[in-house]
Parts: structure tokens; C-alpha cells; sequence
């Protein structure tokens, strides 16, 4: 290891620092006060310069002082972070670098050229305080500057210590640990550093120095050690049974940080110990902090204690640094222990880096697993069958009156309801990655049809069931490119309409009371409800002498074979209209409303449940058994004595204040035999798509939230069950599946219900 | 107490003979320091320290300082002294003929 | 030359294990078997260590090593001091007197050839 390879590491120092300090300017562009950005630039050339010192590479510390100056403003808040300051300080950067690769080639004198540069660059600085920066060059400038530097910071015990760090290696002694490792190559590379710094009182406790280094001498070999005695006092009046003296010692061992720390375990008060690592260490720590398999949340210090990288006596040191007052009260910001670790010298920047970076892909690995979907699922589905059991087993120790284990019971019901919302966490994700989909779409077609579209996203955030976001995607798509097409107006037109020449489609996204909301919205040309009407009309959806309110003409855009537009573009859904969008809609239980200014815009709401498995449920029953109906599908309840509906026994449907629909007695449907019959029967119109149906039963409960169970395999072909789901008193109660009850209900009517066009020629024989 | 001083032609030599520790340095100093008066040379024969310490080691330090105003010179380091010496990496900054450069470092 | 330490503990037993290790390591030991036997000891010959218990009867470590923080003859000397169990007091106590160096007992005889070592190579 010669001089010339520890130049070259200095290099590389200084060239990862400066890209380092490049990141951090940018970064400030953003972020002109972030506090961390501009001590990472101090360190930068802090660190540069203390570096140069040493090696005497007088113009890269010249012209890095005052910068470091300027810097140091910027972290006392003297300064403010300018844009022009950015541009400065980048050509700093820019500059140093080829100041480095100029020191690098050995040449004493600055090119007239590159001297000019820096002066340039650095007049850019408003300095007014010339004189001072002046001295301190001269200063710096002499001819052991890194002598100089180095008494600088011995006399100034609270200075930072990181001037130390580079000081800490004055020229001599490296070229005394280059020269005496020549003989033997790659011994540089073994070799710790180790500082100490005697206070005054150590000789008179009884601890020598030498003792220490003796001993140390049994754990190694002292390849080559600095003396420094410059504090040693004059001969007249000199007290010499106080101690002046420091030393670094080249250290050649296998030992371990603490076994080296040990050495001075007993002068711990009275001698500031620095152990830098060897090379050869520092590869060792890096790579076991590769191999490393941290445990989640794990603390730098003890990730770093665990490698061996500092000792447990350092860690409480920067801990006692990090909170002085030994409360973790304090609402200051704390220093990280990192940068504690690296400004006391205990540990180099690149080993705590490299293990920051480590705890964050812990982190990150943290944050998001990639699980089968289905495994999740089948998590779903025991815990399904946990809540069944649970619910069972409340039963049961009620039956027995086992007084007893009721705290165990409702200890064991607490936790699986917890689990249960844990378990349907799991399954959410959030919208805005299929929002964030539709840019892509916006762009083609705007370019494709000559728009000027621009697409806003909000609320991307917002979470919900996985496959519910899955589902959607079809019927999403179908209303972003319908906006597209036909909301959207050519921009001739808007500008003719007083509009911006770009139009907006926003997808907004937000949750309300267990839902998600989606809104797809265009500031387009708008829907004409006459329009709509007269089409339905001349399609026979609605007779002319019908009055319908605005709303319910909006919703007419749902039936099928309505278009407004004559023509459609080749864009616009494969055949598929806006009826297919509301039966998948209404199929994921969720429900669509449309508004419409004319001229002004147009805007879809889309409601849908967070998660398919659990549902508003309106909860009836028939006989003793209880059912629940999806409560998006439930129309309105009458009650049985009611005047308003009769029903035809013979044909089987029931007359509702004179529209007519086919029903389904579920009491006589689902067999529920026993149990009293109650003369007050109900009667729930549910509506699927546009068919609509009565269930006829015993009673009404309301409305809950359900969790559903699906039902196994084995009860696949059962009629118009969908799941089950477990009540609050631990029975079971059926979800119906409306649309096969409602189909079946049709089916045993006489009635056709294909469309509404029949109900209203049946109705009028 | 062993430290003995000649003076012959504004040269002082001083044979130091006991140990050369922190109970003794303060001692030396004060008796070397009476002896500085109108000499220019001074000559410390080390061949009779039988043991030094840090505290000894700091007075060799402050006295081989005095070099500014006089000549001051090193003799017949003793085996403690040239441990001391070696062990803190100045063997060549106290010189004599005597060093001999060895392992004993370690 | 032979580096001398002093052993100073009232158990007979302790006394004769450390100072059987340290002799086997090369040093010369002598012992005492409290602070006022210890004192009474030493005469004005080089000690190179001091090693004593903190609790003993007649005079007690820390009043012993306030005693040897006085002695023109010894006041330097290093001392390290044997406790049980660390107690946390004692020790504050020992510190406030000067104690640098402290040894927990039990300890294995290698564990104090360590801790002598880093104070006097023999």
C-alpha cells in the first residue's frame, strides 16, 4: 500500500461526497429549508476539505473553505437556500471535482485556468465578510496544513468532531503506515487507527499510557504509532505528573471493536478513545450487513451492535448524546443516532448508510408482502368459519348457563371480530393505480379524435376490496372513454361555447359511511333530457303521458338500447351500453346515479360496498329462520293490511297500487313449516336491474351490516341462496340472491317480465 | 535521591540514577532547573534509569524542548528508557547509538 | 524486573487464589488482610498495583484508598478494586475516591490477570 493508493481512496471519498452534495442541491430545490439536505452539504465539504488537509492538497482546501463557510451559514439560517445560491453551489461541486482529478495527477501548480474558474465561482458568493475568510485561507494555507488543523481541533474539545476525523491523520503518519507497510502488501488495509487523547489527571490515577499500549501490543501488532507531545509543558514550571499526551496507533488485528475497547476499559474517563476500523473491517461489516437478516423494526444501534460496528458502551454514549436529559419527552427533533455515530468517529458514513439502507428494505419489505390472492381468500373464508364457531360457541355456553366462561367467550368474540376486520384489511388496495390507468387511455384518444383532454385525479388513496377494484375496471372503462367520446367536445366547439379549448375528465374517489364513492365527471357538452326522453319513447321504454322527474329521465340512460348519440365512434365500448355498466354495478351490490347540465357537463356516481364480503343487509324473516336482502336491491316495504297491494292468487303476482309484479311467499318457498304464521305479513320490493319482485314475509328487522359466508361447494346448486352470514345472536340467516329468486318468481307467475312494455299490457287487459 | 550534576566549561551533565517516574519528575525538573543558569550544553546520561514512566518520559519531552536555547544532548539511554522510547514510536527523536531497533514493540 | 502488587482482602481464601494466579503470572505479590494491615505494609518499596476488597473489617476499601490517594510513596500507584455484585453505591463512592479500575466478584483468577495486565504487564 503505497501513498498514492490512499490518495486514491481520498478520491473516492470525494467524488461519492460531491455526488452526494449534487443530490442534496437538487433535492433542496424542493425542499430549500430541509435541515438534512444542507448538513449533508456541509459534510460534504467539510469532510472534502478536512481530507485534503492531510494529504496537502492545498487549492482543493483553499478553495472548499469558504465554501464550507457559506454552507455553515446556510445551517446557522444566516443564509437562505436561492435558487442563484443552488446554481452556485452546483458549480462548486463541478469545480471541486476537477480540482480533485487535477490533485490526482500530482501536479503542484493550479493551472492559470482552473485557478480563475474557482475565483470566479466563488466571487458569486455575497461574501461581506472577506477579511475573515481571507485569514482563515492564509491560515489554512500554511505549509503543514494538516498539522494545523489538526492542534486546531485537539485545543477545541467541543468542536465538531469530524474535523478530527480527517486530522486525525496527519501526513506523517500516513506516510509512516504507507512506508511501513510497503514490505508487506495489503497490511495498510488490516490495520485499525486508534486514537487516544489522554486527559490531564490519567497519570495521577494510576493509569499510564503505557500500560495500555503494552497490553494492547498482546492483542495485535503496533505497527506504527504517533506520539504527539506538543502539549507537553516547558521544563520551568511544568506540572509533569499531569498527562499531554495523544497518540494514534496503526493497529494490526483480528480482534473485534470490542475487544480493542476493553483494552481501555479502566481509562474510560480519562482518555478519549476513537477506534476507527480497518478496512479490512469495514469490508466485514458491509458484508455482514448484507447478509444480515434483520428482525422488523430493529434499531440502527443494534443493528449496528449485532455486526460488531460499534460497542455497546459507544451506543449508550450517542444514546446520552441524542437525549441529554434522559427523557424521551423532548419535542425537539433529535439528532439520528447514525449521524451521532459518524460525528463522534465511532463508526465510518458508508457502514451506517449501508445499514440504513438495510432497516429501510426491511421496511419496505414490511409495508407490502406480495400474497397470493387467493391464499388471502381462503384467510377471508376461515375466518369466516372462526366467526361461525365463535358464534357457536357462544351459543352453547349460554344453553349451559356456563357462567364461568362467558369473560373467556367475549374475550374470544373480541378477537375474532378483530381479526375478522384485520383479515378484510388485508384484501384492500387502493384505487388510484386503476384511476392512474386511464391517463394512458386519455392521451390515445385525445390525440385520436383531435381533444384536448386532460385527466384529474383525486383520491387515489381511497382503499377497497380487491376484487371489487377487479370488477370495476370494465364498467370504469366504459364511463371514462363514454366521457371521452361523447362528453367531451372538439375544441373549436368549446372555445365556441365560452369553454376552455381542454376539456377536464376528473375520477374522484372518496369513502362514506362504509362505501366507496367513485365520480367520473366531464365538463362536456352535457346530457339533453328531452332528448332521452323522446328516444325512450319511440323505443317504448316510456309512454308520452308519463311524467317523470329529471332524476328518473337521467336513469332511463341505464336501460338497454339507449343512446344518445346516433352514431357510435369506433372508440366507445364494444357494443356494450350503459345497461351492461349498471347490472355489473348493481351485480358488486353498489348502485349508479347520473346528473347532467346541459352544456355544462355530465357526472357519474358510482356507489359500491368496500368489500364484497360484507353487505348492507335488510334482515326479514319467514317462519323462525331469518334472511337478509342485499339492501341496494330492496325498493320499499309494505306492510300486509295495507289497501295499496292485492294479490292474484290464480296468476300469481301481485297488483302494487296497480303495476304489477311476480312474488315469492319465502315461507313457502324455503319450506319453513314450523313457527306460527303472523297475520302481518310484509311485502319487500327488490329490484334487479330493471325487474323488479315481491318477497312476501312473516316479518321485518331492518337494516344490518353482514358479513358474508360464502356457502360451500356443496350447497352450489341451491336456489336463490348467495351466502349466509352469522347474526349477533349466533343463528344463521340466508343472503337471497335476488336476482335468481327474482327469476324463478317470474317463472312460476303467469306474467312475462321481459319488459316493462308487457307488465303494461298485461296490466291493462 | 539520585541526580547528579557537573558543570565543566558551560557544559551541565546530569547522570540521572533512580527511577524516572511521576514521583520523581517534578523533582528532577526543580533540580535541573537550578542548574540552568550560564551553561549553553547540556549532557543527560539516562544509563542509570532503571525505570521510566509517562510522567518521565514527558520530563525527557520538556527538556529535549530546551534545545531552542541550548544543546542539548542524549547519552547511554538505559534499557527502561529505550523501552519507553521505542513503545512510543521516538526512539530516533531521543538519540544515541545505543538504540538498537528490535521487536520490542510488541 | 518483577512488577509487586498488593493484595488486600479479608479472605484468606481470595487472597491466596489471586495472589497464587499473579505469582504463576509472574509477579511478586504481597498481601494484607485489611486497610490498616495494608498500610502498615507499605514501606517504602515500589508497588506497582493495588488490589483491594471494598468491604473489610477494621478499615474498609474506600477509606484505604482515600489513605493510599494521600501517600507521597504510593499515591499514584494504580489501584483496583474488588466489589460484589456491583453495587451500585459502593461504587459511586469508590469513583469519587479516585477508583479507576473495578473487578466484580466472582471472578475467574484469568479475568483479574486481564484487568492486572492492562495496568501492569508483569
Amino acid at each position: 500500500m503505497s501513498i498514492d493508493d490512499i490518495k486514491v481512496v481520498f478520491a473516492q471519498e470525494a467524488d461519492e461526497l460531491l455526488v452526494e452534495m449534487e443530490d442534496a442541491l437538487l433535492a433542496l430545490e424542493d425542499n430549500p429549508s430541509d435541515k438534512e439536505l444542507i448538513n449533508s452539504l456541509f459534510r460534504a465539504m467539510h469532510t472534502i476539505k478536512g481530507a485534503a488537509g492531510i494529504f496537502n492538497f492545498i487549492h482543493i482546501v483553499e478553495f472548499t473553505h469558504p465554501i464550507e463557510s457559506e454552507v455553515e451559514r446556510l445551517r446557522t439560517g444566516e443564509l437562505l437556500v436561492t435558487t442563484d445560491l443552488i446554481a452556485t453551489l452546483l458549480k462548486c461541486k463541478d469545480h471541486t471535482v476537477a480540482l480533485v482529478e487535477h490533485a490526482m495527477n500530482d501536479e503542484q501548480e493550479l493551472t492559470v485556468e482552473l485557478k480563475n474558474q474557482g475565483d470566479a465561482i466563488l466571487k458569486e458568493f455575497d461574501f461581506d465578510d472577506v477579511a475573515s475568510l481571507v485569514s482563515g485561507q492564509s491560515h489554512i494555507a500554511g505549509e503543514d496544513a494538516g498539522f494545523e488543523l489538526f492542534d486546531e481541533s485537539a485545543d477545541d474539545t467541543t468542536s465538531d468532531s469530524l474535523a478530527l476525523v480527517q486530522s486525525a491523520n496527519p501526513p506523517d503518519l500516513i506516510e509512516r503506515i504507507a512506508q511501513s507497510s510497503q514490505d508487506t502488501l495489503e497490511v495498510e488495509s488490516e490495520c485499525w487507527i486508534i486514537s487516544l487523547n489522554f486527559k490531564e489527571n490519567a497519570l495521577r490515577n494510576g493509569l499510564d499510557p503505557l500500560s495500555f499500549i503494552r497490553y494492547l501490543g498482546k492483542l495485535g501488532k503496533i505497527t506504527n504509532i504517533l506520539t504527539i507531545t506538543n502539549d507537553v509543558p516547558d521544563l520551568d514550571g511544568g506540572d509533569f505528573e499531569g498527562c499531554y499526551l495523544s497518540y494514534h496507533i496503526a493497529f494490526q488485528s483480528d480482534s473485534s471493536r470490542e475487544e480493542i475497547e476493553d483494552v481501555f476499559e479502566f481509562a474510560q474517563d480519562d482518555c478519549d478513545i476513537t477506534i476507527v476500523p480497518s478496512r479490512a473491517k469495514v469490508t466485514e461489516y458491509m458484508n455482514m450487513l448484507d447478509v444480515l437478516t434483520l428482525k422488523d423494526s430493529e434499531r440502527l444501534g443494534e443493528i449496528l451492535l449485532n455486526i460488531g460496528a460499534i460497542t455497546r458502551n459507544e451506543l449508550d454514549k450517542a444514546l446520552c448524546i441524542q437525549n441529554p436529559d434522559g427523557d424521551n419527552k423532548s419535542t425537539e427533533a433529535k439528532k439520528r443516532i447514525g449521524d451521532i455515530l459518524v460525528e463522534q468517529n465511532i463508526v465510518g458514513k458508508p457502514v451506517v448508510e449501508q445499514a440504513q439502507k438495510k432497516q429501510q428494505q426491511v421496511r419496505e419489505q414490511t409495508q407490502s408482502i406480495r400474497v397470493d390472492s387467493d391464499k388471502l381468500g381462503q384467510l377471508i373464508n376461515l375466518v369466516g368459519e372462526l366467526v361461525t364457531s365463535s358464534a357457536a360457541m357462544k351459543i352453547m355456553v349460554e344453553k349451559h348457563h356456563l357462567r364461568e366462561a362467558n369473560d373467556v367467550v367475549a374475550g374470544v368474540e373480541h378477537l375474532v371480530e378483530e381479526i375478522r376486520d384485520t383479515a378484510l384489511q388485508l384484501r384492500m388496495v387502493q384505487i388510484g393505480e386503476t384511476f392512474s390507468r386511464f391517463r394512458r387511455v386519455t392521451r390515445d384518444v385525445s390525440t385520436e379524435l383531435g381533444k384536448k383532454i386532460k385527466l384529474v385525479i383525486s383520491g387515489g388513496e381511497s382503499e377497497l376490496d380487491k376484487t371489487v377494484v377487479e370488477k370495476i375496471n370494465d364498467p370504469l372503462t366504459h364511463l371514462v372513454r363514454n366521457a371521452l367520446d361523447h362528453g367531451i367536445e372538439l375544441p373549436e366547439e368549446r372555445i365556441a361555447n365560452g369553454k376552455p379549448a381542454e376539456g377536464t375528465v376528473t375520477l374522484n374517489a372518496y369513502h362514506d359511511s362504509g362505501h366507496i364513492v367513485i365520480e367520473v365527471i366531464d365538463d362536456g357538452a352535457g346530457l339533453d333530457p328531452e332528448r332521452i326522453r323522446a328516444k325512450a319513447e319511440r323505443i317504448g321504454l316510456v309512454e308520452p303521458e308519463q311524467t317523470l322527474t329529471r332524476a328518473e329521465v337521467f336513469r332511463l340512460i341505464f336501460e338497454a338500447g339507449l343512446s344518445t348519440k346516433s352514431e357510435a365512434s369506433n372508440l366507445s365500448g364494444r357494443g356494450v351500453g350503459m345497461d351492461v355498466v349498471r347490472r355489473n354495478i348493481e351485480s358488486l351490490r353498489g348502485s349508479i346515479e347520473l346528473d347532467s347540465e346541459l352544456g355544462t357537463g355530465t357526472r357519474i356516481i358510482i356507489n359500491l360496498p368496500l368489500t364484497l364480503a360484507i353487505i348492507e343487509g335488510f334482515m326479514v324473516g319467514a317462519g323462525t329462520e331469518r334472511y337478509v336482502i342485499p339492501l341496494s336491491m330492496v325498493e320499499e316495504c309494505v306492510e300486509m293490511d295495507s289497501d295499496e297491494w292485492t294479490e292474484d292468487k290464480k296468476q300469481n303476482f301481485i297488483n302494487l297500487r296497480g303495476e304489477v309484479m311476480p312474488f315469492l311467499r319465502l315461507r313457502e318457498f324455503f319450506k319453513c313449516t314450523d313457527g306460527a304464521t303472523t297475520e302481518r305479513e310484509s311485502l319487500v320490493v327488490v329490484r334487479f336491474g330493471r325487474y323488479k319482485a315481491g318477497f312476501v314475509v312473516d316479518q321485518l328487522f331492518g337494516e344490518q351490516q353482514t358479513v358474508i359466508k360464502p356457502l360451500g361447494s356443496i350447497f352450489q346448486h341451491l336456489k336463490g341462496v348467495s351466502g349466509a352470514t352469522i347474526l349477533g345472536t349466533g343463528e344463521i340467516a340466508l343472503i337471497l340472491d335476488v336476482q335468481g329468486l327474482v327469476q324463478i318468481a317470474s317463472a312460476e307467475s303467469k306474467i312475462a317480465t321481459h319488459n316493462s312494455q308487457d307488465h303494461q299490457e298485461l296490466h291493462n287487459t | 535521591m539520585g541526580l547528579e550534576t557537573k558543570v565543566t566549561d558551560k557544559t551541565l551533565t546530569v547522570l540521572l540514577d533512580d527511577e524516572l517516574t511521576i514521583y520523581t519528575a517534578n523533582l528532577f525538573r526543580d533540580l535541573l532547573a537550578e542548574q540552568l543558569k550560564s551553561i549553553t550544553h547540556i549532557i543527560i546520561n539516562l544509563s542509570k534509569v532503571t525505570e521510566m514512566d509517562t510522567a518521565g518520559f514527558q520530563l525527557l519531552v520538556a527538556i529535549k524542548n530546551l534545545s531552542s536555547k541550548y544543546e542539548v544532548e542524549f547519552v547511554e539511554h538505559s534499557a527502561a528508557v529505550i523501552d519507553v522510547l521505542e513503545l512510543y514510536g521516538l526512539s530516533g527523536d531521543f538519540g544515541d547509538s545505543v538504540i538498537v531497533l528490535g521487536e520490542s514493540v510488541s | 524486573m518483577t512488577k509487586k502488587i498488593l493484595v488486600v482482602d479479608d479472605s484468606a481464601s481470595i487472597r491466596q487464589v489471586v495472589s497464587i494466579a499473579l505469582r504463576g503470572a509472574g509477579y511478586e505479590v504481597v498481601d494484607a488482610c485489611d486497610g490498616k494491615d495494608a498500610l502498615s505494609k507499605m514501606t517504602g518499596d515500589k508497588l506497582n498495583l493495588i488490589i483491594s476488597d471494598v468491604n473489610m473489617p477494621n478499615m474498609d476499601g474506600i477509606t484505604f484508598l482515600k489513605e493510599v490517594k494521600k501517600h507521597p510513596r504510593y499515591k499514584f500507584t494504580p489501584v483496583i478494586m474488588l466489589t460484589t455484585e456491583a453495587s451500585q453505591e459502593k461504587m459511586a463512592e469508590g469513583r469519587a475516591a479516585g477508583a479507576k479500575a473495578w473487578v466484580v466478584k466472582p471472578f475467574q483468577p484469568a479475568q483479574m490477570l486481564n484487568a492486572v495486565a492492562k495496568l501492569c504487564l508483569p
